[in-house]
């Protein structure tokens, strides 16, 4: 069962060289876009098979894809990468506003980062998908700049230097889990595999295989913007041209994140640290929700919010899992829905700092007379982040409330409820602003309607209506789907 | 020899000999698998790997920061954070730190106590020398110490690698130095000096 994986890695390269030899702006544009679309079809072709077969492997476990990882490839191609591309075509102006050598070096390093990101979810080989990390890492640093702009060089660099860093941790640990994993007796590279790590947990060192998980979770953990770990995040996001933030956001801290959580099962085993890895987990969720939730109080800029609200969420994401197998379905869930909403808040928030020529969050009072779509995608994704009903964000984080609650976590649940609460009434007040608030200078009246959008409005509308039809209707493929996932995630059948 | 390494670039100040110091310390990196190589026989992947690590850590890396000291035009780096005293105090102080981590590992065989020393003190001169130093290319030069120091704790810890995640881990290391030097060209553009320390205007 080679063929699904070699079609879903090998499509973006292909775009990728293809990249390389066009003529025109506009067309690498077009290349990429459609190199986005067939490797969204891969994907979900790999998902159609993961469906029917449960588990499918290639190359001796180089290539495993389960439902969970499944999960995480189809949303993270189909709902982010898609849009974010379908974003980039728009927010580059059909490439009329960058030079080839520009568009190229996008197309180029914007596939590449798909191509890495996917191996990552869908091998099983430890080794491989650290390799694929660093790559990802290396393929978007660049993505950050811009010519002429020493603010975005700025973050470039913290980006590259904390996050190699932090990667390189993260070697150390999947070193020592390779070497408790060989004191367990696996041999000749099984080693390295992650299902043959977890059939003999109960043999692994716990010591060993807790140290491993520290440099692990630290490790990812930086590139996952968790806290204490994210400051490269909210540099890089408020830099960082508008798709690549929406890409940032919904692909790569959910790529990282993913590849904690391949190990939590492991090491979350009563015979090997169990409690401990799972409070240890929490601690970085919890104080990624509370740091976050104080720099959104008094944040001034759009972007920048955008980024610490990125890290509030990865934290109730890694919240939800910490609270072992009950809650995992909370976090897949929240996956979904986090991943919906911050795209289309990004797109949003990125075309209305684009039109005003600040990303000032003061700037964006009363938006919605002059740019009705971006002020409502704004406003709306933003409420629909902070879990307003109906969207869907309120049943996962009422799913991870209650999670809580049966585990009897009542500390880390108040802190959790305290901090979101500051986050719900600053970005609260933020939306009615955009919305009811008085512009300060009121300009003609611009173009930019519904139906001149065109494109654009799709990829903003369509993700907030998906969550708001999720939050009172759930489908039943989709609860089993789950169901499926978060048990492949912790008995890695 | 690497620990030695580790001391004189702790030591040094002229970013050029920094750069040879540290093309020496990927030739005697090289070499550690050959040593084992006598030891346990020779296999393939053993000289594929040990011939591929001398190429690229002993002349492509110094060869690149070569290239980006020329393009940004400075030779030494003048007000380090930590002086160069007490930055030599300080490794010392990791290698011991490392001899006691190694020795209280119980899982280790003897023979390869000396490794681990070497590739922990070699992590930590590197994480050292990238908080330590205030120009880019001394940060880079941190973090080819950190690649090595983690290439030796694979030696030490884990025997079986198999050669194609080595080599990927290589290629993601050449990789990493390049596109660090590009943004270090980038820097010098923008900033006309590569002094980190006054990369803060984004904050909050």
């Amino acid at each position: 069962m080679n063929l699904p994986f070699f079609l879903l890695l090998a499509l973006p390269v292909i775009g990728a060289a293809s990249v390389l030899v066009v003529k025109k702006a506009s067309q690498a544009l077009l290349v990429t876009l459609l190199a986005a679309v067939m490797t969204s079809l891969a994907s979900l072709y790999l998902g159609a098979l993961v469906v029917r077969l449960e588990v499918i492997e290639g190359l001796d476990g180089f290539f495993r894809a389960d439902s969970f990882s499944v999960w995480h490839l189809i949303l993270l191609t189909t709902a982010v990468f898609l849009p974010s591309t379908g974003y980039a075509y728009r927010y580059f102006e059909k490439g009329t506003s960058i030079d080839l050598i520009y568009a190229k070096r996008f197309g180029l390093l914007w596939l590449g980062a798909l191509a890495a990101m996917s191996l990552a979810l869908v091998t099983g080989n430890i080794g491989i998908m650290w390799v694929a990390i660093e790559a990802s890492t290396l393929f978007t640093a660049f993505l950050i700049f811009r010519n002429g702009n020493a603010a975005s060089v700025e973050a470039m660099w913290k980006y590259i230097m904390m996050c190699s860093v932090g990667v390189a941790l993260a070697f150390i640990g999947t070193l020592l889990m390779a070497a408790a994993g060989q004191q367990a007796g696996l041999e000749g590279g099984d080693n390295l595999l992650i299902h043959k790590i977890y059939e003999v947990r109960a043999s692994l060192k716990p010591n060993l295989a807790l140290t491993a998980f520290i440099f692990i979770l630290i490790g990812y953990g930086t590139k996952a913007g968790l806290a204490p770990m994210h400051n490269w995040l909210p540099d890089a996001h408020s830099q960082a041209p508008g798709p690549v933030s929406a890409m940032f956001s919904g692909f790569l801290l959910n790529t990282a994140l993913y590849c904690i959580l391949r190990f939590f099962p492991i090491v979350a085993d009563e015979r090997v640290a169990g409690v401990k890895a799972r409070d240890l987990l929490m601690v970085f969720a919890i104080l990624s929700i509370v740091i976050a939730s104080v720099f959104i109080f008094f944040q001034k800029d759009a972007k920048r919010m955008l980024a610490y609200c990125s890290v509030e969420h990865m934290g109730i994401i890694a919240f939800a899992y910490s609270l072992g197998p009950i809650g995992a379905a909370a976090g897949l869930f929240h996956t979904l829905n986090h991943s919906l909403a911050k795209t289309a808040s990004f797109f949003s928030a990125a075309s209305l700092g684009r039109n005003l020529h600040t990303n000032a969050l003061s700037a964006f009072t009363g938006a919605l007379r002059q740019y009705p779509l971006y002020a409502l995608g704004f406003a709306g994704s933003m409420l629909a982040l902070i879990g307003v009903a109906p969207f869907s964000i309120f049943i996962s984080e009422f799913m991870l409330v209650s999670a809580a609650a049966e585990t009897s976590q009542y500390l880390a649940l108040a802190l959790f409820l305290g901090a979101t609460s500051v986050v719900f009434l600053v970005m609260l007040k933020h939306s009615i602003a955009i919305v009811w608030g008085k512009a300060q200078a009121v300009e003609t009246r611009h173009q930019i309607t519904l139906k001149s959008a065109g494109i654009e409005s799709l990829i903003i509308m369509l993700p907030l209506l998906i969550l708001a039809v999720l939050g009172v209707w759930k489908p039943l493929y989709l609860s089993r789907f789950i169901e499926m996932a978060s048990a492949a995630l912790w008995s890695m059948k | 020899m690497v620990l030695i390494t580790d001391l004189t670039l702790a030591a040094n100040s002229r970013l050029g000999t920094c750069i040879n110091i540290i093309a020496l310390q990927g030739f005697a990196l090289g070499l550690i698998p050959v040593t084992i190589g006598f030891q346990q026989g020779f296999s393939f992947s053993l000289i594929a790997v040990a011939f591929i690590g001398i190429l690229l850590r002993g002349i492509l890396f110094p060869q690149i920061l070569h290239r980006s000291i020329v393009n940004a035009g400075t030779t030494r780096e003048l007000r380090p954070l930590v002086s160069y005293f007490l930055s030599v105090l300080i490794v010392l102080m990791l290698i011991f730190t490392s001899l006691w981590i190694s020795i209280n590992i119980d899982f280790i065989d003897s023979e390869l106590l000396l490794l681990s020393v070497v590739a922990l003190s070699t992590i930590f001169s590197g994480i050292f020398l990238i908080i330590g130093r205030r120009l880019a290319i001394m940060q880079i030069i941190g973090y080819i110490l950190l690649e090595n120091g983690i290439y030796c704790l694979g030696l030490a810890f884990v025997q079986e690698i198999p050669m194609i995640i080595e080599l990927g881990v290589l290629f993601d290391a050449i990789i990493a130095v390049f596109v660090m030097s590009v943004a270090t060209n980038k820097i010098q553009e923008e900033f006309e000096h590569l002094d980190i320390q006054k990369l803060d205007s984004l904050k909050g």
